[in-house]
This record gives structure tokens, C-alpha cells and sequence, in this order.
């Protein structure tokens, strides 16, 4: 409190007016700056959809844009403060070169020889090819149980092919199989095979591949080598025709590695790439190290019958013990149909006599064995396992926007892992064609229509959760339809759970939106009642393609697109833009209140943005910092109806143009923030004035902190202090014995706005006092602020809304500081508290709607 | 309805390719260009409802295009495509005869409505297409 107090009262009071000014200055370009990298964030978030078409040169303009208009909010914070946030000068230069590293020629592609698959995600492509790439995705992003492991990278291919003269020999291959015949071809890939096998690794790279297998928590570690080739899993199946070997020990993992390697050119392999028009002489391939796990039952889900797809189910294969049954098709196997449901059930069920299996050997590799007898005739999965195998295979499917064929095992501790997944090619004539989808739409019963923005296109179905506050979120389900009145940046940790989001307020700009796009979770925002019309448990279908939501699930709609061809899996440029915007949009400093919201923590252009605004806007509410001599020259006296003192300095468009003298009316304001306030404040009954009783403790207590106050300064208390421009309102209260903060911008631009309110102090024992501070928190949570209390203090946070409704809070706020001026001394109890917040919550309704009845041309309720 | 005939020239093959499929998917008949001076050729040999070109590019620019189809009299409505950087030239391809413009980036979406109508366009100015000039 000490400290606090001393910041308040000491800091920068010396400043003059133009000082001031111009840090307010400096706060509005930032802000402008802040605004314009989200809209560039939403704009190329857009783009990434693959509704658009645009070029490389589109590509340098995003790259050059952000990085002047992040740069310009570093400078400004820095010139706001002195100079006190140099550290994030050092993130955005961080974050500036690997965005620019996307783009450089050649260089992009150059990594060490062996990563981590805990470091990859789909970001890495490149250089570990789509299958190891998406496996990392799995693992890092949804939290997906995948084997541990790591990759030898393309780069290390490259690398060996080119320290050994591989290379060479690989492109006079080529050059032949250009002009040659089909018949070459077996000859010349028996002949590259060979001289792969028989060129030793290059020392660097089998230096760090026994060094990586050698590391003591790999010790005992056997291993699945999985092909990896680049372009392997992604536009090009290329499936079954590169290696994978099983059951590798430790000692042979560099032959194994050599192995896998040359299959990049086995027959099969480099027929499909001729047929294809796919480079010869520049294939690698990247070697997937995973852990073996010892499988007791293997198999591959489909998440849709590619045979059937209207049919709307998922079948799944599975066979005793290893994978190589089922997807080399080697024995019979049980086939299963589960329904697509959150909660999937099993539908159909064929199962067949299974009398051998695959185990990895003592010796490394795998053997054929019988199965029990008992066993042979028995489903070899549980229901139990199906439904959860079916619920993880639909999570992916989500993630990835699209059909999936996951590989997957169970453990001998009954663990589900996936081994691995990629995209499902459904054919079209399955699914509903453009007109017919016309028609489907118009048949669906409507909830909403038009009446938002859409911030992330897609479509998503599920049944509806309404959050109101962070409290809410840990409970949210998977599946779920995320319904929320605001649009905290905290609530993005709900999104990777969320099948589709519909919002109340906020922009399509706004960091959740983000998010959203993102993680392609479909997102409507400023949908107006959405809350009222969305109720929990509702099952709903949010079209955000066409900005409506369907009362049920729509399957016809969810299957359309789930087989949209991902248009962006086959051009560079696409690609190209996905790997920026994973390294420019992704927020990872979503809780300003949490240990990792630092500088030094930004690792993304969105983490900087945030940073700073948000480091400006504290930097902000510590400004009415001026000297004597300045405040007798600007500040004038407001003539209130209540009995408060309030000064104001207005520094732009504050006050009405020509109004001079020392004191102004509440009419010659023209502060869109101030003018709400006061409404607040002096709203009938607001303002009681009666004296309120106090035991003798309180009033004991309160002498002494009345002495307190007037040893902190010798200017004793100053007067109220409202710093005004046209939009903004910055005002330090202390009524009686505590002090009120409000800090606000209200414009037209949502993602400019915020507030920020604060309380401290009292006149009572720190227990009342703190117990006033949970009623306050507790009402400000109602409307939907970010609140953080510690003893007697309290802060609100509101950012992102749109202008009336952050202006009827700002007038609620009012009408809080004045009922809560005395209320310290009434906190007699723990029970007081519910009651007080509820007393006021009800109060406010009767006075005014809390959130704005807007009709809308359909009005749908 | 006869088929119709629609060119794109753009010396990026991404451009040509993900236009190509989008116009398909959407029923036209699409051939593409990433040489104009083949392109030239082309318009010489075959006629075509609507021909989408970049501006500018290596060798004769989508202005020359433009210029070549309308100094033939050709029926063949033209689109521009540009970066956003020349504005004020698709302004000037406009003025001279263009049937529209684009700015890349550009929604796809827009595009086919465009090719659309000025297939419609096209079409009352000429017979069935495809067959020689």
C-alpha cells in the first residue's frame, strides 16, 4: 500500500501540460498502431482461408506492413515511458527475424540435423516433412498422446546426400529417367537404393543421431523409423511406399536410418514422382525416431465412410498387436462402425477369427505370433476404447479442418496412441454439391441471421455453453459451442475445445478473434443477444460462411465442409502465408496478471502488440501528474450538483469549443467518457449523503489512517483530477478514504477501447475494507470485467467493445463509486457481501439493461 | 448453354493454377498462359468468351492483350488482374476496354461472378465459340 500510495502521489508530479500532451499524444499513435496490426493480422488471417488469391508480392507487402506498425508501438511505449521497455525492443527484433526467415530464399530450410518432436509443429514442415510435422502438431497443440521422440531433418539428408556425392548421383539419375523409358526405372531405383545403402552416414549427422539415441532418458528405448519424405502426406499420399521399420534397437539406428532413407527411392516411390511431375534429383526425406510402443491392439479410424460418407460415420479396423496388419492388409481384422457424436457409440460390428499377430522381437524387429485361443473370435477392442478412440479422432479432425485417417495403437496399459494422421480424400459425388447446399440452408430452422460479424470462416456444430467469466472455463467441454457475452483474450485458452464460437461483443480484429483463425475455430462476433437466444445445452450449427445459425445439427452442412479441398495444402504462397501467421499471430500472453506476461515472453507480433497496449494504457492511468504551476493555468473547476470537488484538464476536445473561465458545467463537456461517468454519478439516488454509523473499531481505525494521509504529502490531499480529451478520460478520486481510478478510451473503434477502474483504501479494519472490495468485485464480474482483488484493492479490466456498450458500463461505474463510497463501515459480515453486490446488480437492471436491446430488421428472438 | 471458353494469362503459375480450378469448379472451360506471347498466339487461333490477364508481365503486357483483342473487333470480354500497386494502370486498361478489374489480393469468389457476366456479355456479340476466327 505504501509504495502505491507514494507512486500516486509522487510520480512525475512535476510534469507541464505539454509534457502531458504529448504522452497522450504518443498513447493515441500507439493505440492507432496497435489497431492497425490487428487489422493486418485479420486481414491476412482471411487470406490464409483460401478464398482469396494473392501473390508473393502480397506475401513482402503483410511482412513489411506489421513490422512498421509493431515497430512504431515499440518506439511509442518506449517514448511514453522513457525508455523503460528496452527489453521488448529485443523481442520484436526476435520475433522480427524469424517472421523475415520465412521468406528469405534458401535460408528457411537450413535446420539442425535432429529436433525434438516436443519442438515440432506443423510450423516445421519443411524440415521434417508433413507426417512428422502433423505428429508434432498433435502432441503440441491438442495435447494428443503421441509417442515420444525426435526427427533427423531434411537438412541432415541434404546434408549427407551432398557430403557424399549422393546428390550428384541422384540428379544424372534423373536427368536419365527424363529422356528414358519405363523400363529404366526399375533399374535405376534398384541402382539409387543400393548406393544409398551402401554410402555410409556422413559423420556430423550419425554423430547426432547416437548422440540424440544415447541420451539417458532414451536408455532401453527400441524405435519405430518412419519415412517422413517432404511432400510425402501432404498434396502426395505416397502411401506404403516408403520405409518403416519397426522395433529398431539403439545399436541399429543409423543403419535404420540409412534404410529409410533409401526407400525415398524404391520403385514404387519414384514411379509416383514421375508420374507426377514431381523433382527426382531434389526428393529428401526427413526419418521419423519414435518411441515402439509394444501395441496390444493396433488399427486406423476413419473419422467418415469414404465409401458412404452421407451415411455420417466413422469405421474403424483393428487387429491384435502391431500396426503392419491392418494397413498392409496382412490378416483378417475387426471393423467397427461409431457414430460421430461427442460422446461416439458404436453402431456396426464385424469381427472376424484372428489367429496371428505381429510383437516387436527380443532381438529388434517383429515377429509373427498366435494369439490365444480365447482370444481369436473376441472383439479385440473395448467399447470403452472405441468411444474414446472415436472422441480423439473427432478432435483432430476439428483441429485440421477436415476428414482424418489416423493410425493408432493401444498400450499394454491400455493407452490410446496415434501414430499417425493425415487429411481423408473424400470423393465429391458423396457429398452435397453447391446448389444443393442452397437448398439444405434454406431448409434449416434459423436462431440467428446476419446479425453479427464473422470473424473466422467455417462451420462448426455442437451443443451451446455460455460463459460468462473466466470462472467458467475450466468446465467447458470439448465439442462445445463457446457462447460468451465479451471477448477476453483469456478466454482463447478455451478455443482449442470449442467447435465453434458465437460472441456478444467484439471485433473481428480482436485478439480472441485472432486466436480463432488461428486454431480455424469458426467464430461470429457482435452478435447482438446472442446469449439470450443461444441457450445452454441448445444443439446449434454456427455457419460463419454465411453468418447464421441453425437450431440442430446440420450434417449435410459440417460434411460439405469438412471435404472442402484445403486449398491452402498445395500452393507455396499458402503455405508460405500459414508460416508467417504462425509466427506472427498466435497469443501467448492472453493473462496480463500471469507470470509469463513479460517482454521477454513475446514471441509473436500479437504478443507485442499486447504488451505494449497494454504496459501504454497502465502507463496512462499514471499520468495526472502536474506541476502547481501548470494547474493553475489549464485546470478548471466543474460545478457538480453532488457534492464532490473535481478539476479537469482537458487536453483535445475534452470541453466545448469557446467556453473559457475558471469553471465549467457538466453541459460544456464533450468528453464522450466523462459525460458517461457523470451521468452515473449523479443519477437519482446514487449519491446518498446520510452518515452511516461506525462501531467505536472502525472509527478508531479510521483516525489513524486520516493521520496516515495527511503525513504522505506535504500538499496534503489534492483536489479530484480529471485528465479529458474528446475520447478519453483519465480521473483520480479519493472520496472520503479511498481512491477511485478510472482510465478510459470510448471511440467508435472497439479494439481501441478499454476500462480500467480502480478501488483501494477505506476508512475501516482491512477485513471490511476488503470485503467492500469483493462486493465491487463481484459486481464488476457481473459485467463481464476482468477483475483482480488483492486485500482492498481492486481492478477492472475492460478492453475491445464496442462504444455503447462500454459507455453504459462507464456510467454503471458511476453509479458504483457512488454506492460503495461508504459502504466499508455497513461490511459487518460475510453475508453482507453477496447481498450488497446482489442489491446493486438488481438495481442497475431496474435503472438500465445491462447489455443494449438492439432489434434487429429479422428480430429473431 | 454452349461452354464457355475463358483464358487466363499470368506469368505466375499459381495464379494460373488456382484460377483454372476455381473456374472449372464453377464450369468454365479454362486454358491457361504463363506466356503471353503464347497467348497472343492462341487468341489468333481460338476464340474465347472471356480472357483473364495480369497486368503486367514479361513480354507483352495485359494492356497488349487488351489492345490485340480489341483491335480484331473481338467480341472477347477482357479482365485485368493487378497488383495494388498499379491501380492507376487497370484504371487506364478500363478506359481503353477492359470489361473490369482486380486487385490482388482478391476473393475468388468475386472473380467467378465477374467471369459470369462477362461471359454473358461475350456471348451476345458472338455465336458459339471454340471454333476458329
Amino acid at each position: 500500500m505504501a509504495g502505491w500510495w507514494r507512486r500516486w502521489l509522487g510520480r512525475r508530479w512535476g510534469e507541464d501540460l505539454s509534457t502531458l500532451r504529448s504522452r497522450y499524444e504518443r498513447f493515441q499513435h500507439l493505440t492507432d498502431g496497435n489497431n492497425r496490426v490487428l487489422e493486418l493480422m485479420a486481414d491476412a488471417g482471411d487470406k490464409s482461408g483460401g478464398d482469396y488469391l494473392f501473390d508473393r508480392r502480397y506475401l513482402d507487402s503483410l511482412v513489411d506492413d506489421l513490422e512498421e506498425a509493431v515497430s512504431g508501438v515499440v518506439y511509442d511505449l518506449n517514448a511514453m515511458t522513457d525508455g523503460r521497455y528496452i527489453d521488448l525492443v529485443d523481442a520484436f527484433e526476435r520475433v522480427r527475424a524469424r517472421v523475415r526467415s520465412v521468406l528469405a530464399p534458401g535460408t528457411e530450410w537450413e535446420t539442425d540435423s535432429i529436433i525434438p518432436l516436443s519442438k515440432i509443429d506443423l510450423d516445421d514442415l519443411a524440415s521434417v516433412g508433413e507426417k512428422m510435422a502433423s505428429l508434432g502438431e498433435l502432441r503440441s497443440r491438442l495435447d494428443v498422446g503421441v509417442p515420444d521422440g525426435f526427427v533427423v531433418t531434411a537438412s541432415a539428408c541434404r546434408r549427407h546426400f551432398r557430403a557424399r556425392g549422393l546428390d550428384r548421383v541422384i540428379a544424372a539419375r534423373a536427368e536419365e529417367l527424363a529422356s528414358g523409358t519405363a523400363s529404366l526405372v526399375d533399374i535405376v531405383a534398384a541402382d539409387l537404393q543400393q548406393s544409398i545403402r551402401r554410402t555410409p552416414i556422413v559423420r556430423s549427422v550419425a554423430r547426432s543421431l547416437r548422440k540424440e539415441i544415447g541420451r539417458s532418458e532414451r536408455s532401453g528405448w527400441t524405435y519405430a523409423a518412419r519415412s517422413s519424405a517432404l511432400g510425402e502426406d501432404g498434396e502426395h499420399s505416397f502411401a506404403g511406399q516408403h520405409a518403416t521399420l519397426l522395433n529398431v534397437r539403439a545399436e541399429d539406428a543409423v543403419a535404420a536410418y540409412r534404410e529409410v532413407l533409401a526407400s525415398l527411392f524404391s520403385s514404387e516411390a519414384l514411379r509416383y514422382r514421375l508420374d507426377r511431375g514431381l523433382s527426382v534429383a531434389e526428393a529428401l526425406m526427413a526419418v521419423g525416431f519414435m518411441a515402439m510402443v509394444p501395441a496390444r491392439v493396433s488399427g486406423v479410424i476413419l473419422t467418415i465412410d469414404p465409401a458412404s460418407p452421407q451415411r455420417d460415420i466413422m469405421v474403424v479396423s483393428a487387429a491384435y498387436g502391431l500396426g503392419p496388419t491392418i494397413v498392409q492388409g496382412t490378416g483378417p481384422t475387426d471393423c467397427f462402425e461409431i457414430s460421430r457424436d461427442p460422446s461416439p457409440r458404436v453402431v456396426g460390428r464385424k469381427i472376424l477369427q484372428k489367429e496371428l499377430a505381429l510383437q516387436p522381437r527380443q532381438n529388434g524387429g517383429i515377429e509373427r505370433i498366435t494369439v490365444e485361443t480365447a482370444k481369436q473370435a473376441a472383439a479385440c477392442v473395448s467399447e470403452s476404447e472405441l468411444t474414446e478412440l472415436g472422441r480423439m479422432a473427432l478432435r483432430i479432425e476439428r483441429h485440421a479442418g477436415h476428414y482424418q485417417e489416423i493410425e493408432w495403437a493401444v498400450d499394454q496399459e491400455g493407452r490410446i496412441v496415434i501414430l499417425q494422421a493425415r487429411a481423408l480424400r473424400v470423393s465429391p459425388s458423396g457429398v452435397p454439391a453447391d446448389e444443393e447446399l442452397v437448398r439444405i440452408r434454406a431448409a434449416c430452422p434459423v436462431l440467428l441471421r446476419g446479425r453479427g460479424v464473422i470473424a473466422c470462416r467455417g462451420v462448426g456444430a455442437g451443443p451451446v455453453v455460455v460463459v460468462r467469466s473466466t470462472e467458467d472455463m475450466p468446465d467447458f467441454p470439448q465439442g462445445g459451442v463457446l457462447v460468451t457475452t465479451g471477448t477476453s483474450p483469456q478466454y482463447s485458452a478455451m478455443l482449442a475445445r470449442a467447435t465453434a464460437v458465437v460472441a456478444e461483443m467484439g471485433s473481428s480484429t480482436g485478439h480472441l478473434a485472432t486466436v480463432a483463425r488461428e486454431l480455424r475455430v469458426p467464430m461470429l462476433v457482435d452478435v447482438h443477444e446472442a446469449t439470450k437466444v443461444l441457450q445452454p445445452g441448445m444443439e446449434v450449427t454456427v455457419d460463419a460462411e454465411e453468418n447464421v445459425v441453425y437450431s440442430g445439427v446440420v450434417r449435410e452442412l459440417l460434411r460439405y465442409h469438412l471435404t472442402a479441398q484445403p486449398a491452402d495444402a498445395d500452393f507455396t504462397e499458402f503455405q508460405l502465408l500459414r508460416r508467417l501467421l504462425r509466427r506472427i499471430t498466435p497469443l501467448n500472453l492472453s493473462d496480463p496478471n500471469a507470470e509469463n506476461f513479460r517482454a521477454r515472453s513475446c514471441s509473436t507480433y500479437h504478443d507485442v502488440i499486447r504488451f505494449a497496449h497494454e504496459m501504454a494504457v497502465r502507463e496512462l492511468g499514471e499520468m495526472p501528474g502536474l506541476a502547481a504551476g501548470e494547474r493553475k493555468r489549464f485546470v478548471r473547476r466543474l460545478q457538480l450538483s453532488i457534492p464532490m470537488d473535481l478539476d479537469i484538464l482537458d487536453i483535445g476536445g475534452g470541453i466545448a469549443p469557446g467556453v473559457e473561465g475558471s469553471s465549467v458545467v457538466p453541459e460544456d463537456v464533450r468528453s464522450v467518457p466523462l459525460s458517461a461517468l457523470l451521468a452515473g454519478l449523479s443519477t437519482p439516488g446514487t449519491w446518498r449523503t446520510e452518515p452511516v454509523d461506525m462501531d467505536m473499531k472502525s472509527f478508531l481505525s479510521s483516525a489513524t489512517r486520516t493521520a496516515a494521509v495527511g503525513m504522505t504529502d506535504a500538499g496534503a490531499v489534492r483536489p479530484n483530477l480529471a485528465v479529458i480529451a474528446k475520447d478519453y478520460l483519465n480521473l483520480h478520486l479519493l472520496l472520503g478514504y479511498h481512491f477511485n481510478m478510472v482510465d478510459c478510451n470510448l471511440s467508435e473503434t472497439p479494439t481501441a477501447n478499454y476500462l480500467y477502474f480502480r478501488f483501494v483504501g477505506g476508512v475501516t479494519d482491512i477485513t471490511r475494507r476488503s470485503r467492500r472490495a469483493r462486493v465491487i468485485a463481484a459486481i464488476l464480474q457481473e459485467y463481464e470485467f476482468g477483475v483482480e482483488t488483492k486485500g482492498d484493492l481492486v481492478v477492472g479490466r475492460l478492453r475491445n467493445m464496442a462504444k455503447e456498450p462500454l459507455r453504459q458500463r462507464l456510467e454503471m461505474v458511476g453509479r458504483l463509486i457512488g454506492y460503495t463510497r461508504q459502504l466499508d463501515v455497513l461490511m459487518r459480515d460475510e453475508e453482507t457481501v453477496r447481498e450488497c453486490a446482489q442489491e446493486f446488480v438488481e438495481r442497475e437492471q431496474l435503472s438500465v439493461n445491462k447489455t443494449p436491446i438492439v432489434e434487429n430488421a429479422d428480430g429473431v428472438r | 448453354m454452349a461452354e464457355t471458353q475463358v483464358m487466363v494469362v499470368d506469368d505466375e503459375e499459381i495464379v494460373c493454377d488456382r484460377l483454372k480450378d476455381q473456374l472449372e469448379k464453377s464450369g468454365f472451360m479454362v486454358e491457361t498462359f504463363t506466356e503471353s506471347t503464347r497467348a497472343l498466339k492462341a487468341l489468333e487461333e481460338k476464340r474465347y468468351h472471356v480472357v483473364v490477364t495480369d497486368l503486367k508481365m514479361a513480354g507483352p503486357t495485359g494492356l497488349d492483350v487488351l489492345y490485340n483483342v480489341r483491335d480484331r473487333g473481338l467480341p472477347t470480354q477482357v479482365i485485368i488482374i493487378t497488383g495494388y500497386a498499379s491501380i492507376e494502370a487497370a484504371r487506364e486498361a478500363e478506359a481503353v476496354g477492359a470489361y473490369d478489374f482486380l486487385c490482388k489480393p482478391f476473393e475468388l469468389k468475386d472473380l467467378t461472378r465477374m467471369v459470369k457476366n462477362a461471359a454473358k456479355h461475350a456471348k451476345r456479340g458472338m455465336g458459339p465459340a471454340g471454333r476458329g476466327a
